[in-house]
C-alpha cells in the first residue's frame, strides 16, 4: 500500500468515526430500557399523584405485532387544557423495540415526531400534543417509575 | 472562467441539459411532500391550517424566494447551497453548508428507510414489522437500489423521481383529498367541530415550542432543485417557475390532505404511535374501501423511496463538486461516465448502511433516537442559516450581479425575507436543544452535550479538510473513470 493510499484510508476512517462517535456515544449514554412486566397503570398513578384529572379512559390495542392492549387517557387540567396519553404493553422486548422503531420513523419532514414516547418496562407510553403543558406535571412520577425499573 | 467551468474543462465533463420546469419542480416535491406528515398534523384539527401557514411564512416562502434568487444568479455553478454560500462566505462557508446538508442525511437515512420498510410490511404482512432481518433487508434494497439509480446519472434518476413522485406522493394525496371531499359532500359526519376563525390560530407556549420548531422545518428540502442547476435547460427562467410550482403543489396537497384526514378520523383515534398506515387504514375503512389500503401502502412506500432519492442524490452531487474543486482528498473525486459522483455515493452508502445496522439491531433506544433526530434538525438549521445569510450578504457584496429573479422590495425586501428565514432557523436551533419532560435532570446535561457534540463533529470536517488541503487534490482522481 502506498503512502497516498494509507492517507486515503485514514481519511475514510476519520469520516466514519465522525459519524460513529456521536451516534455511538449517544447510544451508550442513553441505553435501552430493560424489559420487565410492570404492574398497575403508570399514567393513572402519575395523574393522581400530580392532581391532574382523568377525564376519560378507554381500552385500546395498537395494530402492531406483539401489542397486547392498553389504555387511552384523556387528561384535563384546571384550566381546561387536555392531553391524550396512550399506553400499550408488548409481549416481548423485540416487539416493544420494533414499535419504538416504527414510531421513530414517523417524523414530520426531516424534523421530529409529533408527540413523544416513553418506555417503562414492557409498556410504551405515547404522549400526544400537549399545548397545556400537562405532561410536565406527570413526568417526574413517570421518571421515578422508569428508574425504579 | 468560473471554478466550475474550470472543473468542467479539467474533467471533460459537460452535464447534459435534461431538466425543465416540471422535472425541477418534481425534485423539490419529492424531497418535501410526504404522506406521513398528514395524520400527525391532522391531530391538531383546524389549527393545522395555522401551523402550516406559520411554516409557510417563516420558511417555505423565504427559502423558495432565496433559492430562486441565488440559483438564477449563480446559474452557471453546480453544487446548489455549496455554490450559493461559497459565493458569499468563501470556501469555508460553502463547504460547511454542503457538508452539513450531506452529513445530516447520514443520521436521517435510517429513519426514512425504516419508514419505507415498515410501510411495505403493512402491504405484505404486518407481522414482518417486528422482524429485524426483514427490516434491514428492505432498508438495504431501498438504499442501495436508490444509490444504483443515482449512479446512472441525471437522466435516469430524474425519470425515476418524476414517475415516483407522481405515484408515491401526488396520487395518494389526491386520493385522500378526493375522499375527504366525497365525505364532506355526502353528508357524512365531520368529526371536526364547526369551523370558526379562532380555531385556526395555533397555541404557542413553552409546551408547544418544540412542535413550532418542527413546523418551521416542515418544508425543508425546497433547495434540492438547486443542486441540479448545471443540468437545467434554462435556469434563469425555469428555476423560479419550478420553485413556484413545487411550493404550490406541496402547500396545496399538504393542507387539503391533512384536513381530509381530520374530517374523517377523530383525534383520539389517530394512534400515531402505531404508524401512519393505521391512520390510512382507518380512513379508507371509514370510506368503505378497505381494499385500497394495501395499494396505498405500496404507493406510500414509493413516495418514501423518491424522498430518499431526492435527499440522497442532491447533496451527494454538491459534495461531488467540492471534490472536483480539490477541497476533498482525491478519493472523493470519482465521477463516472454518467456524470455521477460515484465515490461520494459509495462512501455515503457505506456509512448509511452501518448507521442503519445500529438502528435496526440495537435494542430499543427511544431517547437516543430523539437525540439523533435533534442532531439532524441542528445540522439543517446551520445549512439554512448560511443560505439566508448568503442571500443578504450577496446583495451587498455583489449588488450589480445579474439576478434574473430578484426578490422584490430592494434592501428592505431582502432583509424581511432573509431575516424571517434566518430568525426561524435560529429559533429552531435553540429549541432543538430543549429537552422534553422524559429526560431527568441528570440526563439533561448528556442530552444537550450529546446534541452539541454530535452536531459539532458532523459539521467540522470541512474545516479540517480545508486545513490539510493539498494543491495536488485539484483534478486528481477524476481521470480514473471513463469520460464520455
Amino acid at each position: 500500500m502506498t503512502r497516498g493510499d494509507t492517507g486515503m484510508v485514514a481519511v475514510l476512517v476519520v469520516l466514519f468515526m465522525t459519524v460513529l462517535l456521536p451516534v455511538g456515544w449517544i447510544l451508550i449514554a442513553f441505553p435501552a430500557e430493560p424489559y420487565h412486566v410492570l404492574s398497575g397503570e403508570p399514567v393513572r398513578h402519575a395523574a393522581e399523584a400530580s392532581g391532574v384529572r382523568l377525564a376519560h379512559v378507554t381500552n385500546i390495542t395498537w395494530q402492531l405485532p406483539g401489542a397486547m392492549g392498553g389504555k387511552s387517557y384523556l387528561l384535563e387540567d384546571a384550566e381546561g387544557h387536555t392531553l391524550v396519553i396512550q399506553t400499550q404493553t408488548f409481549e416481548t422486548a423485540e416487539s416493544r423495540d420494533a414499535a419504538v422503531v416504527t414510531f421513530s420513523a414517523q417524523s414530520v419532514g426531516k424534523g421530529r415526531t409529533i408527540g413523544r414516547l416513553m418506555v417503562i418496562g414492557h409498556q410504551i407510553i405515547h404522549i400526544g400534543p400537549d399545548p397545556g403543558g400537562i405532561f410536565a406535571r406527570l413526568a417526574p412520577e413517570l421518571r421515578k417509575m422508569r428508574s425504579a425499573g | 472562467m468560473s471554478d466550475e467551468s474550470a472543473v468542467s474543462s479539467r474533467t471533460g465533463m459537460t452535464p447534459p441539459k435534461v431538466l425543465g420546469i416540471f422535472a425541477l419542480a418534481m425534485i423539490n416535491v419529492a424531497a418535501v411532500l410526504s404522506i406521513r406528515n398528514f395524520p400527525s398534523m391532522a391531530e391538531f384539527g383546524w389549527s393545522c391550517i395555522g401551523w402550516y401557514i406559520l411554516g409557510t411564512v417563516l420558511f417555505l416562502i423565504p427559502l423558495s424566494l432565496a433559492g430562486a434568487e441565488l440559483a438564477t444568479m449563480l446559474a452557471d455553478r453546480g453544487g446548489g447551497v455549496y455554490a450559493w454560500c461559497k459565493e458569499a462566505f468563501g470556501e469555508k462557508g460553502g463547504f460547511t453548508a454542503i457538508f452539513c446538508e450531506w452529513s445530516n442525511n447520514l443520521v436521517w437515512f435510517p429513519t426514512v428507510l425504516a419508514f419505507i420498510a415498515s410501510t411495505l410490511a403493512f402491504a405484505l404482512s404486518p407481522s414482518l414489522g417486528t422482524n429485524s432481518l426483514y427490516l434491514f433487508a428492505v432498508m438495504m434494497i431501498a438504499f442501495w437500489g436508490t444509490t444504483a439509480i443515482a449512479y446512472f446519472g441525471e437522466d435516469i434518476s430524474t425519470k425515476f423521481q418524476n414517475i415516483g413522485v407522481i405515484l408515491g406522493s401526488i396520487i395518494p394525496s389526491i386520493l385522500i383529498i378526493g375522499l375527504g371531499v366525497w365525505w364532506f359532500v355526502s353528508g357524512a359526519t365531520i368529526v371536526l367541530p364547526p369551523f370558526s376563525p379562532g380555531q385556526v390560530v395555533p397555541v404557542i407556549n413553552m409546551s408547544t415550542l418544540p412542535f413550532f420548531a418542527t413546523v418551521i422545518l416542515l418544508f425543508a428540502g425546497m433547495e434540492m432543485a438547486g443542486f441540479h442547476a448545471l443540468e437545467t435547460r434554462n435556469p434563469s427562467t425555469d428555476y423560479p417557475k419550478a420553485m413556484a410550482l413545487s411550493a404550490l403543489i406541496i402547500f396545496g396537497c399538504t393542507v387539503l390532505a391533512t384536513l381530509a384526514i381530520a374530517f374523517v378520523i377523530p383525534a383520539k383515534d389517530l394512534s400515531l404511535a402505531s404508524g401512519v398506515m393505521q391512520a390510512i387504514q382507518y380512513f379508507f375503512s371509514a370510506a368503505h374501501i378497505p381494499g385500497a389500503v394495501a395499494p396505498m401502502a405500496v404507493l406510500i412506500t414509493i413516495g418514501g423511496v423518491v424522498s430518499l432519492a431526492a435527499w440522497l442524490i442532491g447533496p451527494a452531487k454538491g459534495l461531488g463538486v467540492v471534490a472536483e474543486e480539490g477541497n476533498l482528498p482525491p478519493l472523493f473525486n470519482r465521477t463516472n461516465k454518467y456524470g455521477s459522483p460515484v465515490a461520494v455515493l459509495l462512501i455515503q452508502a457505506l456509512i448509511g448502511t452501518f448507521v442503519s445496522l445500529l438502528y435496526v439491531f440495537l435494542p430499543s433506544v427511544n431517547q437516543a433516537y430523539w437525540i439523533l433526530s435533534a442532531i439532524t434538525v441542528e445540522l439543517l438549521c446551520i445549512v439554512y442559516l448560511l443560505v439566508f445569510a448568503s442571500l443578504i450578504k450577496l446583495r451587498y457584496s455583489r449588488p450589480d450581479a445579474p439576478r434574473p429573479f430578484r426578490i422584490p422590495g430592494g434592501t428592505a425586501g431582502i432583509w424581511i425575507i432573509g431575516g424571517m428565514g434566518a430568525a426561524g432557523v435560529i429559533f429552531s436551533f435553540i429549541v432543538g436543544l430543549m429537552p422534553t419532560g422524559d429526560f431527568s435532570a441528570d440526563e439533561i446535561i448528556a442530552y444537550v452535550g450529546g446534541i452539541l457534540i454530535g452536531t459539532f463533529l458532523l459539521a467540522v470536517p470541512p474545516l479540517i479538510f480545508l486545513k490539510i488541503k493539498k494543491p495536488g487534490w485539484i483534478g486528481a482522481g477524476s481521470s480514473k473513470e471513463e469520460s464520455p
